[in-house]
């Protein structure tokens, strides 16, 4: 399974990349087929309107940020991305997210095979309280691999696509709440990636850092994307300029403005994006 | 890597063991609320030939046996070990009656069989019923026959004629009154005296078993016995028989709202009235003591008291509340009816007041803990205010606290009433058990619970008694059913709209 | 002008004067009476416990442990009482810990918790827990001894009463029901206590519902499972009532055989020893003695509950 991996992994850095869809919109800019998208996506908590008829494109192997004020429904768009949104009461959702031409939300969806194809990682840093080891190995259990050899390669391979293999080699074993903040957050990351997703979600995963962890996970963004579609969500515009292709504003739960992220700092086209970028508000 | 995986599909690989299991764990939690229909269900199925039971068993009488004989249900407890059976033959020796008709029965379970071959214990219940009816009459008792027949074996015995009861715990502990009184108050039977001496011809055996125990004329309390006895007039009979009549035609109003409580006598009377006193007063003692109490001590971990002393008391209310009742009931019974006897210097030594305190050792934890748990939910924010006006510390507990907490409070106080209504091992050992309905804290009662523990080991399975004592049942869960769902619904709701001003 | 000086000054007094020491004095009782409800409960809980070990670690022998009633049980020892209650509370907690724990699960995990079912469950728990416990004796009579056992012995032997009387399986399914509630209680706090991210990692991961609660779930509340475990084995240990007339002996020389067999329990036998004996006098030392094994049994499990949770606690506050 790994080696397939490895043979797909290259075998797609040496192809062109793909011809462009006529219809793809805006991601001409980017020029990547459109991995995830929603439509006339609404999203309530019980009597709330959360989300507002959001349309969307996210671009296969980009890093998209959503950027906007708190409460904006930024983090709520990223979590209906891989139906995380499921396990909210109340929570009920009209419109549809299309995923390799399927929606996410038709019922005949099978919501675990989804999450293998969408990882997550939060904003604050939550691994398991076991083994660095086990932390990592977690998800590649859970779909079914036994295999102690192949379960070990796994674990380095993901610790090293996070950055962190290097710290952490000599104490797989250790308990994983014995590491710094931001190790734990690249340690979410990688298992992230032990399950082989292909579009990464990060919920302002350096909110709580410092700002040598955040460099180092920001870093970490930026090799990555070259593998995977990242989506991430961030209170902090400087961070979604320095990681970002694409970059989505939203304003009380409707999104404002899309485009790519040079475009969108220098010259936004709505009246909001402009106040929100010059720190208007927000 | 995206091409490593078949893309998105639609089809739900589920797995058929995680189905079952997740079907199962939602089955499995059913079961709280199947046992809640299951507890309603049985227990007023059992109870309910007090209303619905058909007279469907005519029993006859030897009536020539009858005539000279003044017998009555009686159950006698003989522990063999010790010379209660020689008691009941002098009886019947004394009495020089013979040939009476004796139905024995073992209750359905035949474990009081099973005690006479394994433990050399003897418990019986030696039954006559309407044995003094000359003629063929409907029994009272008879009931639709339940899945568990009992066993009835007839058998010729010697016929005690009192109604003798052993219960030597009682009497041993009571030191200030003289015999019989004692014997009355103390006995789980009491009432049953009372009964007998309705009845015409009793007397013979009711000045034998007062002159067995000493001073039954000599006493000077007018105790139920005292009273039972200016009963005995020539009309006696005729009433017997008269509420014999009634019970028959299935009153059950005239059966249940009695002011006596006589289940083992010739013509038992099932008044529900001395035992709703009963309750009554050992529940409101108990909630009277336990009650401020255990809020005041809220109060003070919630509010005044240091981290230090809110770690210490919390263990020890959780300690409290583990304490089982068996051991706070030999705790009142052998300790503090002792002790509170020699310092309130009053008559019985097992009364509602004892049983009352006791009780309330088991309430305090409840309502402690409900109530801490709604002082602490009052909001800091209102604490801060009220201390920024300038309110003291006492002022914002008692005027602030207190006050937005209150209807969780009085919810733990609610839930500890009910605790109290339904306990049964304190009131079954500290109250005293006789059935006496006066209004001074310091008589001896009989709650319902108690009543249940005390005689459904005694009873045949099946007959009235046995339906009536479910029917007590019924009520102690319909009463705790009802005093959940008013804190469950109501007063839950008014104590998060008060804090949450939703 | 002089209004405004006559203000003043109190003002000053008030700061300064008597209704600065009447207050203070207000608020010293009211602490002080506040304080004293607790001292008094505190001085309950250790006059109990005091007396009772007072009373009888004098007659704690090993004869005493090992020995069954002798002479009608004025002499001897409370073996058989011993052995039954463990036997029973282990019987039911085999009941009622599995169907509590799942109860827990399926409330924190699987309802939602406005929905109606939920809500529903949650007011049975409620209920089950303040039913008095003399009502579970008169259903374990009616349900399992006359209905669920009698119709075992119309099945399988007619005729026969195996089942259809009093025994230590139908007084550990009545017992089983009685604790129920309090193992759901204890285990739901626990559960609650394992954060919500971990679930969101776990689910995230592409874990089934089924994978977390095993995985991750149980795992960090196993102490609280343990904790509701050892408080239900406590209220069950203690509890007399739900006995007294499912399957409890007054005295039975011999330990239980079979499930269907009767048992002693040391509750019931401090019942019967304190009022129902034909000497209570003469065994006041044995009643004591009784009673301190019942309490010191159950004072262990909850001491034990009491430090697991207070672990447990401390746990979910640091996570």
């Amino acid at each position: 399974m790994l080696e397939q991996m490895e043979k797909d992994h290259s075998q797609q850095l040496r192809t062109e990349m793909p011809p462009m869809h006529p219809d793809e919109g805006f991601n001409a800019m980017v020029n990547r087929p459109v991995k995830v998208s929603s439509r006339g996506l609404n999203l309530y908590y019980g009597e709330k309107h959360a989300l507002t008829d959001v349309s969307l494109e996210i671009p296969t192997n980009r890093v998209t940020a959503f950027i906007g004020p708190s409460g904006c429904g930024k983090s709520t768009f990223l979590r209906t991305l891989n139906r995380m949104n499921d396990t909210i009461v109340g929570c009920k959702i009209t419109g549809e997210v299309i995923m390799d031409s399927v929606n996410i939300y038709d019922a005949r969806l099978d919501v675990v095979e989804l999450r293998k194809r969408v990882g997550m990682v939060f904003q604050k840093s939550n691994p398991f309280p076991k083994s660095i080891w086990e932390n990592v190995a977690y998800g590649p259990k859970i779909l079914g691999e036994s295999n102690k050899s192949t379960l070990n390669e796994l674990v380095e391979r993901s610790l090293k696509q996070a950055a962190l293999w290097e710290e952490v080699k000599d104490r797989l074993q250790h308990s994983a709440l014995g590491l710094s903040g931001g190790q734990q957050q690249r340690l979410c990351i990688a298992r992230a990636l032990a399950t082989s997703p292909e579009v990464l979600l990060m919920d302002e995963p350096a909110s709580a850092l410092d700002p040598i962890s955040t460099a180092k996970i920001e870093e970490l963004i930026f090799q990555l994307k070259s593998n995977y579609t990242i989506v991430i969500v961030t209170h902090n515009m400087q961070q979604a300029a320095r990681v970002s292709d694409i970059t989505a504003f939203f304003y009380l739960g409707e999104l404002i403005e899309v485009g790519n992220t040079r475009d969108m700092f220098t010259k936004p086209a709505k009246k909001q994006t402009e106040d929100y970028i010059t720190g208007r508000f927000g | 890597m995206t091409s490593q995986k078949p893309p998105l599909q639609l089809g739900k690989k589920r797995k058929i063991g995680e189905t079952i299991i997740e079907s199962l764990i939602r089955g499995l939690s059913f079961i709280s609320i199947i046992a809640i229909a299951l507890i309603f269900f049985f227990v007023f199925k059992e109870a309910s030939p007090v209303f619905f039971g058909k007279p469907n068993k005519v029993v006859t009488r030897d009536s020539s046996s009858t005539t000279h004989n003044e017998s009555s249900k009686t159950a006698v407890v003989i522990d063999s070990s010790s010379a209660t059976m020689k008691t009941v033959e002098t009886i019947k020796a004394k009495n020089g009656i013979k040939g009476t008709e004796i139905t024995v029965k073992m209750d359905a379970a035949g474990n009081k069989k099973k005690f006479t071959k394994g433990g050399g214990k003897i418990e019986q219940e030696v039954y006559d019923p309407l044995a003094d009816d000359a003629t063929p009459t409907k029994d009272t008792a008879a009931t639709p026959v339940t899945p568990a027949k009992p066993k009835e074996i007839k058998k010729e015995e010697p016929k005690p004629t009192a109604a003798k009861e052993t219960t030597p715990t009682n009497k041993k502990y009571s030191t200030t009154n003289g015999g019989s009184v004692e014997q009355e108050v103390y006995d789980p039977f009491a009432d049953e005296k009372g009964g007998i001496a309705t009845i015409p011809g009793q007397k013979n055996s009711k000045v034998k078993s007062s002159s067995d125990t000493g001073s039954l004329g000599d006493s000077a309390d007018p105790t139920v016995i005292a009273q039972t006895q200016l009963q005995i007039d020539s009309s006696a009979l005729q009433e017997s028989k008269d509420s014999l009549d009634r019970a028959h035609a299935g009153d059950f109003s005239n059966l249940l709202f009695g002011d006596t409580w006589q289940p083992v006598s010739n013509v038992p009377k099932f008044g529900f009235l001395p035992l709703f006193i009963g309750t009554l007063k050992v529940t409101l003692i108990s909630i009277l003591f336990g009650a401020p109490l255990a809020i005041l001590a809220a109060l003070f971990t919630s509010t005044f008291a240091p981290k230090w002393a809110r770690e210490t008391l919390k263990p020890i209310i959780e300690l409290l509340a583990g304490l089982p009742s068996v051991v706070v009931g030999f705790f009142a019974l052998i300790v503090m009816a002792t002790i509170f006897q020699d310092l309130l210097g009053y008559q019985y030594r097992l009364n509602s007041f004892v049983g009352g305190i006791a009780m309330s050792f088991a309430v305090i934890p409840i309502i402690y803990t409900i109530s801490e748990d709604a002082l602490t939910a009052v909001p800091n924010t209102l604490r801060d205010a009220s201390t920024a006006l300038g309110a003291t510390k006492w002022q914002t507990a008692f005027k602030v606290v207190l006050p937005s907490a209150i209807p969780g409070v009085f919810a733990a106080v609610i839930l500890g009433f009910g605790r109290a209504f339904g306990e049964t091992m304190i009131a079954l050992m500290a109250t005293g058990n006789a059935a006496m309905s006066t209004a001074s804290p310091f008589d001896p009662i009989r709650t319902f619970a108690a009543t249940i523990g005390a005689e459904m080991a005694e009873v045949v399975f099946g007959d009235q008694h046995y339906n009536i004592l479910f029917l007590i049942g019924a009520m102690l869960f319909v009463f705790t059913f009802t005093s959940n769902a008013l804190v469950e619904f109501y007063v839950r709701k008014r104590l998060i709209r008060r804090i949450q001003g939703k | 002008m002089s209004v405004s000086a006559s203000l003043d000054v109190s003002k000053e007094n008030s700061l300064l004067g008597s209704t600065s020491l009447k207050r203070r004095l207000i608020g010293g009782m009211a602490g002080g009476i506040t304080g004293f409800a607790a001292m008094l409960i505190v001085l309950i809980v250790f006059t109990i416990v005091i007396s009772v070990v007072m009373g009888g670690y004098k007659n704690i022998t090993w004869e005493f442990l090992t020995e069954a009633p002798k002479e009608g049980m004025m002499e001897g020892g409370i073996f058989p009482a011993i052995f039954g209650t463990v036997i029973m509370t282990m019987l039911m907690s085999l009941m009622a810990v599995p169907l509590g724990t799942v109860t827990a699960i399926y409330l924190s995990e699987f309802a939602k918790p406005t929905s109606i079912l939920a809500r529903s469950i949650r007011f049975a728990v409620n209920t089950l827990a303040s039913i008095p416990s003399i009502v579970f004796g008169l259903f374990g009579l009616g349900f399992f001894v006359q209905f669920i056992g009698s119709s075992i012995d119309n099945v399988t032997n007619p005729g026969t009463l195996v089942w259809g009387q009093p025994n230590i399986l139908w007084a550990s399914m009545t017992m089983g029901l009685l604790t129920m509630p309090v193992v759901i209680v204890s285990v739901e706090e626990a559960i609650r206590t394992v954060p919500k991210e971990w679930r969101d990692a776990s689910l995230a991961l592409g874990a089934t519902r089924l994978q977390t609660i095993r995985k991750i779930v149980i795992p960090g509340s196993l102490s609280g499972i343990l904790t509701g475990m050892i408080l239900a084995i406590s209220r069950g240990a203690g509890e007399v009532a739900p006995i007294l007339f499912t399957g409890a002996a007054f005295f039975l020389p011999q330990i239980p055989h079979a499930l269907s067999s009767q048992f002693m329990h040391l509750g019931y036998h401090i019942y019967i020893l304190a009022t129902q004996s034909s000497n209570v006098e003469k065994t006041i030392p044995l009643q004591y003695a009784t009673t301190l094994v019942l309490l010191a049994l159950t004072f262990t499990l909850n001491l034990t509950a009491v430090i697991l949770r207070s672990r447990l606690r401390g746990k979910s506050q640091s996570a």
